[in-house]
C-alpha cells in the first residue's frame, strides 16, 4: 500500500476529507476542517510514526508542510527515502 | 516598528551580574537576556556609536519540568546564562521582533492573543493547557496524562511528590484538612479520582469512599493497591455518569484540581456542563451533606515568580477574561454551586509547609505570599 493510500484511509477513517477530484483533497488543511481533534493529532503522529517507521521531527510537526494532506504524503516519503 | 507596550524589563541577578538584566513580554511570555545598552536601544536613544549589543537566549519552557515549576519561563541564574550573543543593531532589530519586544502593528500582534486552532498551531498563543500541550506533542513526545502523573506522583504513582509543590502545599494541606472534613463510617464519592492518591487518604480515615474517573489507565493504576478504597472509570462528561448513585446517599463529595476543566475545557472542542455537574453533585449529597472544593487558586495561578527570593512579586495579566488562565474566576466558580441551593461554609487559602525551604526557598517564598489553591467547602442550605 502506498503512502498516499494509507493516509487517505486515515482520514476517511476519520469521516473523509472533502473534495471531488484527488488534487483538492491533496490540498486540504486537514485541521481547518476540524475532521481530527488534539488527541486525534496525538494518534496520527503515533500511527504514522509506527506504520512507516520515521521519526516526525519539531520542526516537520510545526512546518506548513504538514497541515495539508499532499504536504504530510510528500513529507513521510521524504523521511522514508532518508532512512 | 514600536517597542511593544507589554514588555517589562528587571535585572537577572543584581547582586553578582549588575549588567544582565531580563525583557519579558508578559503576555507571550517570550524572555531574552540583555545588557543595558539594548535598553538604550528600545528607548530610541543615539546609538550610532554603539557597534555591538549584548543578548542572551534564556528562554525556556520552564512548565515541562511541572505544573507547579517556576512558570517565569527564563533561565534565572544569570551567570549559568551561557555564551553571549554580540549583535550589530539589525540583527538585534530582527530579535526583538522575533520576541515581540518590537511589533509593527499592534492590531495583528492583538489578533495572536486566541486559541489555538489546533495543537500544530504556531501563530495564536493559546492558553496555558494548549501551550503545554504543543510543548509535550511536538518537542517532549510524550502524552499528556504521562507527563501529569509524573510530575505530581511518586514513581509508583502512591504517594504525592515531596520534592516539588504538590507535597509541600496540597499533601501538607489535605493531611491536616482531609481529617478535619471526614469522618470514619462516612459515604464519600471522589469526583475526577485520577490515579487515586488523596482517594486512598480518605479511605485511610474509614471513610467508605468510592473514586470515579473518567481515564481508565489512572483507573487501572488506581486499582493496584485500592488500600481500601473502591474505583471505577465513568465518563464524567455523560449526564447519566452518577446516575445509578441514589438521591441523597452520599455525606461528601469531594473534588480537586478537577473541576476546573468544567469552566475553561481541556479540549476547548468538548465543552463540558458545570450545570448538569452541580445538579447531580447536589441531587446525590444528603440534605446535610457537603462538597469540598479543592481547585487552582482563581487569582495567582500560574503568574511568573518575579522579584527577590524574600519579597516576590508577579504580575497578573488578566481576570476576568481568560485568555492564558485555565481556571475560572472567584465568582464563576462559586456561583455556578451558590445558584443551586449551595453556601458556602467554609474557605481556605493554602500556603506552604516551611519545611520546604530547604528544597526551594524560592518557590516557597512565592507559595507562601500567593496561594496556588482554594479549599470550599459547600453546604446545601434550601431544597429548590
Amino acid at each position: 500500500m502506498h503512502t498516499k493510500d494509507i493516509v487517505l484511509k486515515f482520514f476517511d477513517e476519520k469521516g473523509g476529507i472533502p473534495g471531488d477530484g484527488l488534487q483538492e483533497k491533496l490540498d486540504c488543511h486537514y485541521l481547518d476542517i476540524k475532521i481530527i481533534d488534539s488527541m486525534g493529532i496525538i494518534e496520527m503522529v503515533t500511527l504514522f510514526e509506527d506504520s512507516f517507521k520515521i521519526r516526525f521531527e519539531a520542526e516537520h510537526l510545526q512546518s506548513e508542510e504538514f497541515q495539508t494532506v499532499g504536504g504530510l504524503i510528500e513529507l513521510i516519503d521524504r523521511l522514508q527515502s532518508k532512512k | 516598528m514600536k517597542v511593544c507596550p507589554d514588555i517589562i524589563c528587571f535585572p537577572g541577578s543584581p547582586e553578582a551580574y549588575p549588567d544582565r538584566w531580563v525583557l519579558m513580554n508578559v503576555f507571550t511570555r517570550d524572555c531574552l537576556g540583555i545588557g543595558p545598552e539594548v535598553i538604550e536601544f528600545l528607548s530610541g536613544a543615539e546609538i550610532s556609536r554603539k557597534s555591538t549589543y549584548r543578548t542572551w537566549e534564556i528562554w525556556r519552557f520552564s512548565h515541562k519540568d511541572g505544573l507547579l515549576a517556576d512558570p517565569s519561563r527564563f533561565c534565572r541564574d544569570a551567570g549559568s546564562w551561557g555564551e553571549v550573543s554580540n549583535m550589530t543593531g539589525e540583527s538585534l532589530h530582527e530579535l526583538l521582533k522575533e520576541k515581540c519586544i518590537l511589533i509593527e502593528d499592534k492590531k495583528k500582534y492583538r489578533a495572536r492573543f486566541s486559541p489555538k486552532k489546533s495543537l500544530l498551531d504556531t501563530e495564536n498563543l493559546g492558553n496555558y493547557h494548549e501551550q503545554l500541550g504543543q510543548h509535550l506533542l511536538t518537542i517532549e513526545r510524550t502524552s499528556p496524562s504521562h507527563w501529569w502523573l509524573a510530575q505530581k506522583f511518586n514513581s509508583d504513582r502512591q504517594e504525592i511528590r515531596d520534592d516539588n509543590l504538590y507535597g509541600a502545599v496540597q499533601k501538607s494541606f489535605l493531611m491536616d484538612w482531609l481529617p478535619r472534613k471526614i469522618k470514619n463510617g462516612q459515604k464519600v464519592l471522589d469526583l475526577g479520582c485520577g490515579p487515586g492518591v488523596i482517594t486512598k487518604m480518605i479511605a485511610q480515615l474509614g471513610a467508605n469512599v468510592l473514586g470515579v474517573d473518567p481515564n481508565k489507565d489512572f483507573i487501572e493504576l488506581a486499582q493496584k493497591e485500592p488500600k481500601g478504597a473502591r474505583f471505577e472509570t465513568r465518563n464524567l462528561d455523560s449526564p447519566n455518569a452518577l446516575a445509578d448513585i441514589p438521591s441523597h446517599s452520599l455525606d461528601i463529595i469531594f473534588m480537586s484540581d478537577a473541576l476546573l476543566f468544567y469552566f475553561v475545557p481541556y479540549q476547548r472542542e468538548k465543552p463540558l456542563s458545570v450545570q448538569s455537574l452541580v445538579e447531580e453533585i447536589r441531587r446525590v449529597l444528603k440534605p446535610s451533606g457537603i462538597f469540598l472544593s479543592l481547585e487552582p487558586h482563581p487569582v495567582f495561578f500560574l503568574l511568573p515568580w518575579l522579584g527577590d527570593s524574600d519579597h516576590p512579586f508577579t504580575v497578573v495579566t488578566e481576570y476576568l477574561n481568560a485568555q492564558w488562565r485555565i481556571n475560572p474566576p472567584l465568582q464563576k466558580l462559586t456561583t455556578a454551586f451558590l445558584k443551586n441551593g449551595f453556601m458556602i461554609s467554609d474557605l481556605e487559602e493554602l500556603s506552604a509547609n516551611p519545611i520546604f525551604q530547604k528544597v526551594d526557598h524560592k518557590a516557597l517564598a512565592f507559595a507562601k505570599e500567593f496561594p496556588l489553591w482554594l479549599a470550599l467547602e459547600f453546604r446545601l442550605f434550601c431544597n429548590r
